[in-house]
C-alpha cells in the first residue's frame, strides 16, 4: 500500500505544470477578448504532442497506454490552470470513439486534429424533447453528450441552430441547441459507457482538486504578502484559520482522488464508490476554497481581473457535467459499503 | 501508487482477524467506575497473553514492533471486530510508554514498560493546568530540588483517568529563571505518593472521565526525571506528535463503521410520515456527504501512512487528520439525533448508542490540542504562514 506518487508520476506532474504555467497562466488577459479567442483554443496540437489526448488509451488503439492514475494527475494540473474543457471533451471523446470501434475518428482526436466540446441536457428530464447546453463547442467538430448515466458522441452537423448563451463561467463558450438528431450519434452502452462515465467523473474530481489547491496557494501567498494593522494578515487567526481549513479540504480531496484513481485502474469492486466519494469531496473543496479565497482577498477577490473568481465559476461548471452533486450523493448512498 | 498489501500482510490480516474473532469482549465497555477500569485491564491482559500487546512498541521492550502498515491492518480488523476503546490504558500504551522508549533510561524502561503492556500499571497525563491550556509552556506547577528528590506543589486539570492511574507523566517547572520552554521537566509521578490528591470532574457526557490533581509537597525521586532536567518540553513534544500521528488510527478507522451503523439505522427507523428516515432527502444527502468525507478520511490515513513510511516520522500534517476526524465525528453524531427523532431525548452511555457519543464528541476538538491550536499548527507548519497569536 503506497499512496505517494512514483518518480515517473512526478515527471508527468512536473512536465504538465511547467508547460501550463508558461503557456496558459491563469490571468485575466487570457480570456479578455472572450472565451473563443483564449490561447487554449490553439493548444490542441500541443496537447496531442505531449501525449495528453490519448494518455489513457492502449497503445494498440493509438494511445500512450498509461492508466487512470496518470490521467488523474494530468487533470489535476489542468484544473489548477483552468485548461479549457476541450481537453476533457477530447480525452473522453477519444475513449468513446475507441469503445464504439470508430478507429479513424479516435486517431484524429488523439492527434489533435478533431476538436471536441461537451454537451449536457439543459434540464433534469434528459429527454429528446429538451434542449442541450454546448460547452466549448463553438468550433468543435464533435461534442460528447453526457447525461447522468449515458454518454455518446455527436457530429456537429447534428446540432443545428445552436444559439450563444451568456454563461456564468465566462472562460468557456456556452450555447443552447435542440436535442441532436439521432442519425448523427456514435454510441457506447453497457459496461463501456459506465467505465467512461466513471473516468469522466474521476477527471472532473481531479480538476476540482487542482482548483481547490490553486486557490489555497493564491490565498496563502496573498496572506503572506499583504500587511494591515502593521503585520502580515496571515498572522491574524481570522485569516490563518480559514487557510488551514482550505489545506484540510485539499488534503482530503487529493487523498481521495488518488484512492479513486487506483481502484479504477485496478478494476476493484469499490471503484464506483471511491470515484463518487472523490467527486463529492473535491467539488465541496473546490467551492468552499474558492468562496473562502474570494472573501480573504477582500475587494480584490470580488474583482473580475483577479483570478480567484474564475475558480469559483469553473467549479460550478464542472459540477453540472455527468451528474451534479445531488445526483452524486444519491448514487453514493445507494451503493453497498465496500468491505475489505 | 497502489493499494496492494504483501502476501505476508495478507497472512497477518488473517491471523489478526482470527484472533480478534474469538477474543474480543462480548459485552459493551462500561463507561465509568471500577467496572470500567477492570474491563480495560482484563482486555489489555488478554491481548498481552495473546501476544498482541504494544503493537507499535519495539520487540526489545515486549512489543510487537509492527510496521505502520501492519498497525493499520490491526486497527482495521480491530474496528471490524467491534473491539473496545483502549480506555484507561491509553496514556500508558500511547503516550507514557512511547515517551519512555524514546527518552527514558534503562532503569525507567525496565520498571514500567513490562507492567504497562500487561495491564498492571495505568498511567495518566499531567500537562494542562487551570492557567495553562493551549499555552502549555506557561505551566506553573513548581518542582524544587531537595537532596535526591523533587518537591512538587501545584495543580493539574483535565487529567483523564487520574482516579484509576498508578503513574502520571507530569510536567513541572524546575527553573523559573529561563524562557518558559526551557525550565520544564518531564517526571514520572507515583500517584500513591503522599500529598497527591485527585478530584474527579463530571463531563457533559455524564461520566467522570477526567480529574483535577493537586500536589502538596509531593516528593518525587530525581531518578524519575525522564530525558534530563529542564528538557521536558522537548520530551513532551515527542509525545504530542505521537498522539496526533498514529495514536488515533484506531478511532479514524472506526469512524466508517459508526457511519455505516447510522445509515443502517436510517433505513430501519421511520419518521412521522411512516417512511424510513433515509427517504428524507435532507437526511439522505447529509448521510451521503458524510459517507464521502469519512471515506476521504480513510484515504488521508492511507496517505499519511505512506508518507510516514517514506519519511520515518509523523509531521505537522497529522494535525489535519486529527482536526478532520474531530469535525466529522461531531457532524456524524449531530446527524444521528435527527435520525433518532424523539428517541434522541434518551441518554445512552458514551460508549454505545448515539446520544452519549454525541455529547462525548464535543471533546474531540478540545483534547490533545484544541481545533484552534491544530489550525495554528496547520497554518504555520504546513502552509508556512506567519506565526499567529
Amino acid at each position: 500500500m503506497d499512496l505517494m506518487t512514483s518518480p515517473d508520476q512526478d515527471q508527468i506532474i512536473d512536465a504538465a505544470r511547467g508547460f501550463l504555467s508558461n503557456e496558459l497562466p491563469v490571468q485575466y488577459t487570457r480570456w479578455e477578448k472572450g472565451a473563443a479567442l483564449s490561447a487554449d483554443r490553439g493548444m490542441l496540437p500541443e496537447f496531442a504532442a505531449l501525449g495528453w489526448l490519448g494518455m489513457g488509451i492502449a497503445e494498440a488503439d493509438g494511445g500512450v497506454g498509461f492508466s487512470a492514475v496518470e490521467e488523474m494527475l494530468l487533470f489535476r494540473e489542468a484544473g489548477r490552470f483552468l485548461v479549457s474543457p476541450i481537453l476533457l471533451g477530447s480525452v473522453i471523446a477519444a475513449k468513446v470513439a475507441v469503445g464504439a470501434g470508430a478507429a479513424a475518428l479516435a486517431a484524429s482526436i488523439i492527434e489533435g486534429k478533431t476538436q471536441c466540446g461537451i454537451a449536457i441536457p439543459a434540464a433534469r428530464g434528459q429527454g429528446p424533447s429538451e434542449d442541450v447546453y454546448l460547452i466549448e463547442a463553438s468550433e468543435a467538430e464533435y461534442v460528447v453528450l453526457v447525461g447522468r448515466q449515458t454518454i455518446c458522441l455527436i457530429n456537429r452537423d447534428g446540432l443545428a441552430d445552436a444559439l450563444p448563451v451568456r454563461g456564468v463561467d465566462g472562460t468557456v463558450t456556452l450555447q443552447s441547441a435542440p436535442w441532436p438528431a439521432a442519425a448523427a450519434v456514435i454510441e457506447v452502452s453497457g459496461r463501456v459507457a459506465e467505465d467512461i462515465l466513471l473516468q469522466m467523473s474521476l477527471f472532473i474530481g481531479a480538476m476540482l482538486t487542482g482548483g481547490a489547491e490553486a486557490v489555497r496557494d493564491l490565498t496563502v501567498a496573498h496572506a503572506s504578502e499583504r500587511s494591515q494593522f502593521g503585520q502580515k494578515i496571515g498572522a491574524f487567526q481570522a485569516v490563518s484559520h480559514p487557510c488551514a481549513d482550505m489545506a484540510l479540504r485539499c488534503e482530503a480531496a487529493f487523498s481521495q482522488i488518488k484512492m479513486a484513481a487506483i481502484t479504477l485502474r485496478d478494476g476493484r469492486a469499490d471503484g464506483e464508490f471511491q470515484v463518487r466519494a472523490a467527486r463529492i469531496v473535491a467539488f465541496n473543496a473546490a467551492l468552499a476554497n474558492a468562496a473562502a479565497a474570494v472573501q480573504l482577498h477582500g475587494g480584490m477577490g470580488f474583482a473580475a481581473e483577479y483570478p480567484v473568481q474564475f475558480f469559483l465559476k469553473r467549479a460550478h461548471l464542472l459540477d453540472q457535467i455527468a451528474g451534479a452533486l445531488p445526483d452524486q450523493l444519491d448514487l453514493l448512498l445507494g451503493l453497498d459499503y465496500p468491505e475489505q | 501508487m497502489n493499494l496492494d498489501f504483501t502476501i505476508e500482510d495478507g497472512h497477518f490480516r488473517a491471523q489478526v482477524r482470527d484472533w480478534l474473532q474469538t477474543n474480543v469482549p462480548r459485552h459493551h465497555r462500561p463507561a465509568d467506575g471500577p467496572e470500567m477500569r477492570d474491563f480495560d485491564i482484563a482486555w489489555q491482559r488478554r491481548q498481552y497473553d495473546g501476544g498482541w500487546a504494544g503493537i507499535a512498541w519495539p520487540t526489545e521492550y515486549g512489543g510487537r514492533g509492527l510496521s505502520t502498515i501492519q498497525q493499520l491492518i490491526w486497527y482495521e480488523e480491530y474496528a471490524r471486530a467491534g473491539a473496545p476503546y483502549v480506555g484507561v490504558n491509553f496514556v500508558g500504551l500511547l503516550h507514557g510508554g512511547p515517551t519512555l522508549i524514546a527518552n527514558g533510561d534503562e532503569a525507567q524502561k525496565a520498571a514500567h514498560l513490562p507492567k504497562i503492556l500487561k495491564g498492571e500499571e495505568m498511567w495518566c497525563q499531567g500537562f494542562s493546568e487551570p492557567g495553562s491550556g493551549s499555552d502549555l509552556a506557561s505551566l506553573r506547577t513548581r518542582a524544587v530540588i531537595d537532596g535526591d528528590h523533587l518537591v512538587v506543589n501545584g495543580q493539574k486539570i483535565w487529567t483523564s483517568f487520574a482516579q484509576w492511574a498508578d503513574c502520571q507523566e507530569l510536567l513541572v517547572r524546575t527553573d523559573t529563571e529561563v524562557p518558559k520552554h526551557k525550565g520544564i521537566s518531564w517526571v514520572i509521578c507515583d500517584m500513591k505518593t503522599p500529598g497527591v490528591r485527585v478530584r474527579p470532574i463530571r463531563t457533559m457526557a455524564d461520566n467522570f472521565e477526567y480529574c483535577e490533581v493537586f500536589y502538596d509537597d509531593v516528593r518525587i525521586p530525581l531518578a524519575n526525571v525522564v530525558g534530563g532536567l529542564n528538557n521536558g518540553w522537548r520530551v513532551a513534544m515527542s509525545t504530542l506528535s505521537f498522539e496526533r500521528g498514529t495514536g488515533f488510527m484506531a478511532e479514524q478507522v472506526a469512524l466508517a463503521r459508526e457511519l455505516e451503523a447510522l445509515i443502517k439505522l436510517a433505513k430501519e427507523k421511520c419518521g412521522a410520515d411512516g417512511r424510513p428516515m433515509i427517504k428524507d432527502d435532507e437526511i439522505a444527502r447529509k448521510l451521503a456527504t458524510l459517507r464521502a468525507e469519512v471515506t476521504s478520511l480513510q484515504a488521508m490515513t492511507y496517505s499519511s501512512i505512506s508518507l510516514n513510511e517514506r519519511r520515518g516520522t509523523p509531521g505537522a500534517e497529522a494535525s489535519i487528520l486529527r482536526l478532520y476526524h474531530g469535525l466529522l465525528t461531531q457532524r456524524l453524531y449531530r446527524l444521528s439525533l435527527d435520525v433518532l427523532g424523539p428517541a434522541s431525548l434518551e441518554l445512552s452511555s458514551p460508549e454505545e448508542g448515539w446520544t452519549g457519543p454525541y455529547l462525548y464528541s464535543f471533546s474531540r476538538t478540545i483534547g490533545g490540542g484544541t481545533a484552534e491550536i491544530q489550525r495554528n499548527i496547520i497554518a504555520e507548519r504546513v502552509l508556512g504562514l506567519p506565526r499567529s497569536r
